[in-house]
């Protein structure tokens, strides 16, 4: 794939295999991607291709059979677990297809939540993102009061809570239909401007994907470089 | 150390509160704590109920055997009665609420069924002491020439010997010849009474019965036994007295060994719980049984919490990904593990002892309780609720389930959360 100017996040000939039914099945082969710092970039491909993958083992969520991740030219693996869940909670920001938001305690709550992890109270630091995604008025409501793009953008808030650097976002839209999916994106389109938060989003969706500033594609674990233009 | 939310989210989840998830699970859940809180709980209650009995019995026992036989024995077998009544003649010690002088010797007590090697006793309360031999009340009450003792149930039982049969006792060495006797009283002592071969003497009888036979013959031989027995104040008649109770023999040993009469060196002295050692052994010995095996049993009990803890960490495993995820290390989710424990044990060890309150007083109340005073001493079931065993009680229940929980959060927390993310279930 492209090489950018400065090795912000870089995966190395990344391979993983999964098992199935005893035999071994490879996912990510000889995995090359850079990312710099302030990208927007989608991570394209179809359903089993392995774009999901990628996105684990580039956040430290699942881990690789061979390669290196290096993130400001430091290699990931070496980290132990604590190191590594300090990594994720310091450095990244992650939003998944399904919000998986906990049912008892309020969006406000929701969303302070990382910050709690870390130790810290950022109360109004979560008041203030969720002002910023346009739920000021649904502070105290709990997830089951709120619409699935209500949930999805609280999600975005929780994400945001710790300023991570880096946002990992994976089929964020999966779940919503077109105008709320647009919704969303431009809400990370915001937040990569504001923010300056470098975003890397796996989605298969080519018309939403482009509307990022940069687009790659993964193709039975082969990433197949940059996708440049329009829809392919 | 996790912070309020952790503490707030974790109660919210075990007693289920707020929850949107579906009916059917949500009673998965509650039915899973709620049964991990009561088998807990019950353990803990039984435990609890059952130390606070063997307590009750030790304490009453304790109060009686101090009450009755004195909480201290001063006894010298060659010491002389002068010797004696001049002690007991001194300023009364700190904490000693009453003292007797008396004689104990060897005897031999033959009744209607056989006879038995008995210890025969006589007291006589301080300070009236001085007058034990001068005093004529016996001529003026005209107390007749026979011996009036006072048998423990169980030797009365050995001997045959009910109330106003006569006796025969004879004191080798001490008087010529035998005194005839009568039984004026038997002491119900029931099982209680280990010293089956105790007899004592009424003083009266005694001096009457002296004055015609050979009143300097009694008391003043090498080889009679004399001894003074204190009754200290009511805060050393329980088994947590045992070390108030050794201090007070050792200041006193001290004073006694300063006294410029050689007669008081190396003194033999016995407490009650010397004296009784070996019955309050046992009890000791059953109590710990007990403990143990209801111990087990709570443990047994505490695995409910576990698998409570598993049932609701399954049901939350999305939230718990997702927090994983984000960066909830594994040490903060063993510590988020351990504070639900913490929550249960300390929910089911202070809902077992209240219970055992509870069940203290309803049992107490029915017919069950009441006991044989013959053979027991006691008209109820005794309870006694020892502070420091409550508490131990209440601090095993609470790390019975952190211990399990901490066994369980470490196998859990290496559990991979990446495939609940993908689905949603």
């Amino acid at each position: 794939m492209t090489n950018t100017t400065t090795n912000f996040l870089e995966a190395r000939d990344l391979c993983k295999t999964y098992e199935q039914a005893g035999e071994r099945v490879p996912v990510l082969k000889n995995v090359n991607l850079s990312l710099a710092r302030g990208d927007f970039i989608a991570l394209l491909g179809a359903s089993g291709s392995g774009k999901s993958t990628l996105l684990h083992c580039l956040g430290l969520l699942d881990t690789w059979d061979s390669g290196e991740v290096f993130f400001d030219g430091r290699p990931l693996s070496t980290l132990s677990e604590k190191a590594q869940a300090r990594f994720r909670l310091e450095k990244l920001g992650f939003v998944f297809q399904f919000h998986h938001l906990i049912p008892e305690l309020s969006a406000e709550e929701n969303v302070s939540l990382p910050a709690s992890i870390l130790g810290v109270d950022r109360s109004a630091r979560a008041r203030e993102l969720l002002d910023w995604v346009g739920l000021s008025h649904k502070l105290k409501s709990f997830p089951w009061q709120l619409s699935g793009g209500e949930q999805q953008r609280v999600a975005l808030a929780r994400a945001l809570i710790n300023d991570p650097v880096l946002l990992l976002t994976d089929e964020v839209t999966g779940n919503l239909d077109r105008a709320r999916s647009k919704e969303i994106l431009e809400l990370l389109r915001r937040i990569h401007a504001e923010l300056g938060t470098t975003i890397l989003s796996v989605t298969h969706d080519e018309e939403l994907a482009a509307l990022y500033d940069r687009r790659f594609r993964l193709v039975e674990g082969h990433a197949l470089g940059e996708v440049l233009g329009a829809l392919v | 150390m996790l912070p309020r939310e952790w503490w707030k989210l974790s109660a919210l989840w075990l007693l289920n509160l707020k929850a949107r998830t579906p009916r059917s699970r949500r009673a998965l859940v509650a039915h899973s704590v709620r049964i991990a809180l009561m088998g807990l709980g019950c353990g803990l209650a039984a435990l609890s109920l059952t130390l606070a009995i063997v307590s009750g019995f030790e304490w009453k026992l304790s109060e009686y055997v101090a009450t009755t036989g004195g909480d201290l024995l001063h006894q010298n077998s060659w010491m002389n009665f002068e010797g004696l009544k001049a002690r007991a003649a001194l300023a009364p010690e700190e904490g000693v609420e009453g003292l007797e002088v008396f004689w104990a010797a060897p005897a031999l007590v033959v009744g209607p069924e056989g006879g038995r090697g008995v210890t025969l006793e006589a007291a006589r309360a301080y300070p009236s002491v001085r007058a034990f031999l001068d005093d004529d009340t016996t001529r003026e009450t005209g107390t007749p020439d026979v011996l009036q003792i006072e048998l423990g149930r169980a030797l009365a039982d050995t001997l045959k010997a009910p109330l106003g049969s006569k006796l025969r006792i004879l004191v080798p060495g001490v008087m010529k010849g035998s005194l005839q006797g009568e039984v004026a009283r038997i002491r119900e002592l029931g099982i209680y009474d280990l010293e089956s071969r105790w007899m004592k003497v009424d003083e009266k009888s005694l001096r009457a019965v002296l004055r015609a036979k050979d009143p300097e013959a009694f008391s003043r031989r090498p080889g009679d036994a004399h001894g003074l027995r204190y009754f200290l104040s009511e805060r050393f008649h329980n088994p947590a007295s045992g070390r108030a109770l050794e201090d007070w023999q050792d200041a006193y040993r001290v004073r006694l060994e300063a006294s410029p009469d050689p007669s008081f060196h190396e003194p033999l002295l016995r407490s009650w719980l010397e004296q009784r050692q070996n019955l309050f052994g046992s009890i000791g010995l059953d109590k710990l049984v007990l403990t143990v095996i209801l111990g087990l049993l709570c443990l047994v009990a505490g695995l409910n919490v576990a698998a409570a803890l598993v049932v609701l960490f399954l049901e939350r495993d999305r939230e718990i990904a997702v927090l994983r995820a984000v960066g909830l290390s594994r040490s903060q989710m063993l510590g988020w593990i351990l504070i639900q424990g913490a929550i249960m044990g300390f929910v089911s060890s202070a809902g077992g002892l209240a219970l055992a309150r509870v069940f203290g007083v309803v049992l107490q109340r029915l017919p069950i309780a009441e006991l044989p005073s013959e053979v027991y001493n006691l008209s109820r079931l005794p309870l006694k609720y020892v502070f420091t065993e409550q508490l131990a009680v209440f601090g095993f229940g609470v790390a019975a389930a952190l211990g399990l929980s901490f066994v369980l959060g470490t196998s859990l927390v290496k559990g991979s959360f990446l495939d609940v993310l993908r689905h949603r279930k």
